[in-house]
């Protein structure tokens, strides 16, 4: 009998279940239905207010009451971007205008978003970087909220927080958010730091000199980051670098990090400290010799050959790979390289021969698709 | 004797009704946990709660293929593409007896070349390796020495040229943004080791582009019935199973791997069915007991869309060399079992796949029998069993259906009614019938599996409706 009570508990909570879905059904129906209808009002409201702004230069305090209302809720909020992208679209200079005219909106809802939970929190730096509503200007209030929203646990809030204020183009800002998310208890990927500096709004020479002033300030994770992204904007780093790249107290993903920028941007008196390191028989380490090695590729000279063919010869994979694609893309020909091609070792003679392999499958490649 | 029967069956009935309580508990928590996590990611798209789109971590593909010529080129096209910058294609031809490579070859125009393989993990030799650069990315082929789908995996790892790696079939296709939304964990956790991805069955779906342009259940009605079924376990136990970082599969048709780590650990073995199960079981032993803190993660909107046989007797074997494989995964690595250094995993995921997934089909074909057994002697309460079973399969089927309608709604896809309702009835028909055959299937798996250890699995398949 016990037994029974149980099968009908089990049979209550099916009953439960059969109506928790449809339930769910119905309310989603009649939520996009809502959705819909406030779209549309939305829409409507807004178009008025651009026809408004494009004649008298300004908008309505009624619709920004309106709105100060209104958009404290999400859902709301959303319809609001929904409608704002088309227009958006077709005249954006118009759209910012208008939300420039919105700021003590934003100021005012900046307040009650950063109370609401991690999912929603990130939807307002989101607006706030798709319209670049903090372009050229960094509001104290708006700030505080997004310095805030770095603290989250939630990856996207910090990331739409940073993305935003990437679009302030301020360069005190920028430094700010970048202490605060460098916080070894949080796990911010260096790959969004290098990459979100490059969306920075404002000037890249002034932020580059702020970087380089409070680089010492960062964790190594946030240095390489800000490494990597010196790497990618520009070839003003020479000096720095070299210095980081000799300092041999320093991390060695920093000193290969400064590698791999001379590999990019060729600087003549890093040469012999890149040579240095890629010779073996110096006693470096494989790892400074293999990276040392590709970036030689930027310094085609005797000395340079004279080193990788060496390291062709050594045991460690990496380093054999590397001088031999350096070696490739300096342009030497088979016969520069003959020696080692019809030399007595298999796995130099192997990795040459794979590389001009490539060489002449892509000038293949080309010509086929010149002839096309 | 009698009395003595009468002790057993109470004993069984008793064995009988905790196991079914144990698996709805389990189905009920599991489901309300996934069904709750797919709202949360579907509030979190909808929020704006992504990462850009243009961060990139660079991935190899590795699709290993046997007697893949009607497909495999049309795999490498969708392949190419997909929307994602930084990664390379290489296929592995397993010394096909068709012309897989020559296929290949004829329609991306390769080249051959002499590229030396640094073999870190063990694999047969190479026979010929082309390669093309005239793509959107790097596509190898390598053609080697048969060795099973294990062994062309190791050769895929040991050519790559990326930090991570993803392996998938040479008859899936993946959607169009499947490599970024896999790769998002590794941006968002540290010390990611592997991301399984979500496997959908593409019978009569129509992808264009790796866009899905018509979503139907398939007309046929095996097929229809693996959808319900793939929804349930996918949706269900593997997101709950990803919360306290306990999943133990991810499918070999669809998973993202750190290379270094897999390579570490010796990379796929080589004498399993199951190598892909395998594989996490092993990573999740290796980093635990090397003190390793790792993350294993599930990600539901990555999407890989494959085949789901059509026939019964193809099914049979699918399902037969799962469970193979799943028993020697969970025999390799048994002292998981009831072992707190491996916590929850052990506890909760071992435990799980121990009972209602290895022992699921014995202990199911046992009770058929008993039952037998009790109505031949009259000690069977018709009304009682009867009323179990109905309260059993309605519940099961309203655990499937709502996995089945959440996943549905949280996608965006419109399904017609006829096939809500079609959903309904095979859903019962499911749980009553395929059920019980798939359980005699997968018990009766052992028979005469050594012979067929080392072949690859292979199965009946449609071409997959690309546009």
């Amino acid at each position: 009998m016990k037994i029974e009570i149980l099968l009908y508990v089990y049979l209550t909570v099916c009953a439960g279940m059969i109506l928790f879905n449809i339930v769910s059904a119905v309310l989603s129906r009649i939520r996009d239905k809502r959705i819909s209808k406030i779209n549309k009002r939305f829409n409507k409201q807004i178009l008025k207010e651009l026809e408004y702004l494009e004649q008298n230069g300004n908008i309505h305090n009624s619709h920004k009451k309106y709105l100060s209302k209104k958009l404290k809720r999400i859902g709301n909020k959303r319809s609001f971007d929904i409608m704002l992208e088309s227009k958006y679209t077709e005249n954006p200079e118009l759209v910012q205008q208008y939300l420039h005219s919105l700021n003590s909106v934003f100021v005012s809802l900046a307040i009650g978003y950063c109370k609401k939970e991690a999912t929603e929190s990130a939807f307002f730096p989101y607006i706030i970087k798709k319209y670049r509503i903090l372009q050229g200007r960094s509001f104290d209030s708006m700030m505080d909220m997004l310095y805030s929203l770095l603290t989250e646990p939630s990856i996207y809030c910090r990331e739409n927080a940073m993305q935003a204020i990437y679009t302030t183009g301020d360069t005190e800002c920028v430094l700010k958010a970048l202490k605060i998310v460098d916080n070894p208890n949080r796990f911010y990927h260096t790959k969004l730091i290098t990459d979100g500096l490059m969306n920075f709004d404002g000037s890249f020479s002034k932020l580059n000199t702020a970087l380089w002033e409070a680089f010492e300030e960062f964790s190594v994770q946030m240095q390489l980051a800000l490494l990597n992204y010196f790497r990618f904007s520009s070839d003003d780093h020479h000096e720095k670098m070299l210095k980081l790249l000799t300092d041999k107290n320093r991390d060695d993903e920093i000193r290969f990090a400064c590698i791999r920028y001379f590999g990019k941007y060729r600087f003549d008196e890093a040469y012999p400290y890149l040579l240095e390191y890629a010779d073996f028989r110096n006693g470096t380490r494989w790892e400074y010799c293999a990276i040392a090695s590709s970036a030689l590729s930027t310094y085609p000279c005797q000395k340079t050959i004279e080193c990788l063919k060496a390291n062709l010869y050594h045991q460690n994979w990496y380093i054999r790979f590397n001088s031999s694609q350096a070696l490739e893309k300096m342009g030497l020909t088979y016969m520069d390289l003959i020696d080692i091609i019809e030399g007595n070792d298999r796995y130099a003679s192997e990795i040459l021969r794979y590389r001009f392999d490539i060489r002449d499958m892509i000038d293949e490649e080309r010509r086929a698709v010149t002839v096309c | 004797m009698l009395e003595i029967l009468k002790v057993f069956l109470d004993w069984v009935g008793y064995f009988f009704i905790a196991y079914l309580i144990g698996y709805s508990t389990f189905l009920f928590v599991s489901v309300v946990v996934g069904s709750f996590e797919l709202y949360k990611i579907h509030r979190r798209e909808i929020m704006k709660n992504i990462l850009p789109s243009d961060y990139h971590v660079p991935i190899t593909i590795i699709v290993p293929a046997y007697n893949e010529e009607v497909t495999v080129a049309e795999t490498v096209k969708s392949l190419l593409a997909l929307e994602y910058r930084s990664y390379e294609i290489i296929v592995v031809d397993d010394g096909s007896k068709d012309n897989t490579s020559q296929k290949l070859i004829d329609a991306f125009n390769m080249h051959l070349v002499h590229r030396p393989i640094r073999r870190q993990i063990e694999c047969q030799p190479e026979e010929f390796i082309y390669e093309s650069r005239a793509h959107k990315v790097p596509l190898t082929l390598i053609r080697k020495k048969n060795g099973g789908k294990a062994d062309s995996l190791n050769m895929g790892i040991n050519a790559s040229n990326f930090p991570y790696f993803i392996c998938i079939d040479a008859d899936s296709v993946l959607q169009y943004d499947s490599l970024r939304k896999i790769a998002q964990p590794v941006l968002e956790y540290d010390n990611i080791v592997a991301v399984g991805g979500m496997i959908r069955i593409s019978n009569d779906a129509v992808l264009v582009n790796g866009r899905v342009k018509k979503y139907k259940m398939p007309h046929n009605i095996l097929a229809s019935m693996q959808v319900l079924e793939y929804d349930r376990s996918f949706l269900a136990s593997r997101i709950l199973f990803d919360k306290f970082n306990g999943s133990l599969i991810i499918s070999g048709a669809f998973g993202l791997f750190k290379k270094d780590v897999v390579i570490a650990s010796g990379g796929y073995n080589h004498n399993t069915m199951g190598e892909d199960m395998e594989l996490v079981v092993r990573l999740h032993e290796y980093c635990t007991v090397n003190n390793i803190t790792y993350n294993i993660k599930y990600v539901s909107n990555a999407v890989c869309w494959t085949q789901a046989p059509e026939k019964l007797r193809d099914l049979c074997k699918q399902r037969k060399r799962w469970h193979i494989g799943l028993f020697q995964s969970m025999y390799a690595h048994r002292n998981m079992f009831f072992n707190y250094k491996f916590g929850a995993l052990s506890f909760i995921s071992y435990l799980y796949f121990l009972i209602y997934e290895l022992l699921s089909p014995f202990i199911e074909i046992f009770g058929v029998f008993t039952m037998i057994l009790a109505w031949a002697i009259d000690l069977l309460n018709v009304r009682f069993m009867a009323l179990f079973f109905m309260i059993y399969a309605v519940f099961s089927a309203i655990l499937s259906l709502s996995a089945f309608f959440s996943r549905i709604y949280t996608t965006n896809m419109k399904l017609s009614i006829g096939d809500s309702i079609k959903a309904v009835f095979l859903c019962f028909f499911e749980l009553t019938c395929l059920r019980f055959v798939l359980a005699w299937v997968r018990s009766t798996a052992f028979i005469g599996y050594r012979k067929k250890r080392m072949s690859w699995g292979r199965i009946e398949r449609k071409k997959i409706n690309l546009k």
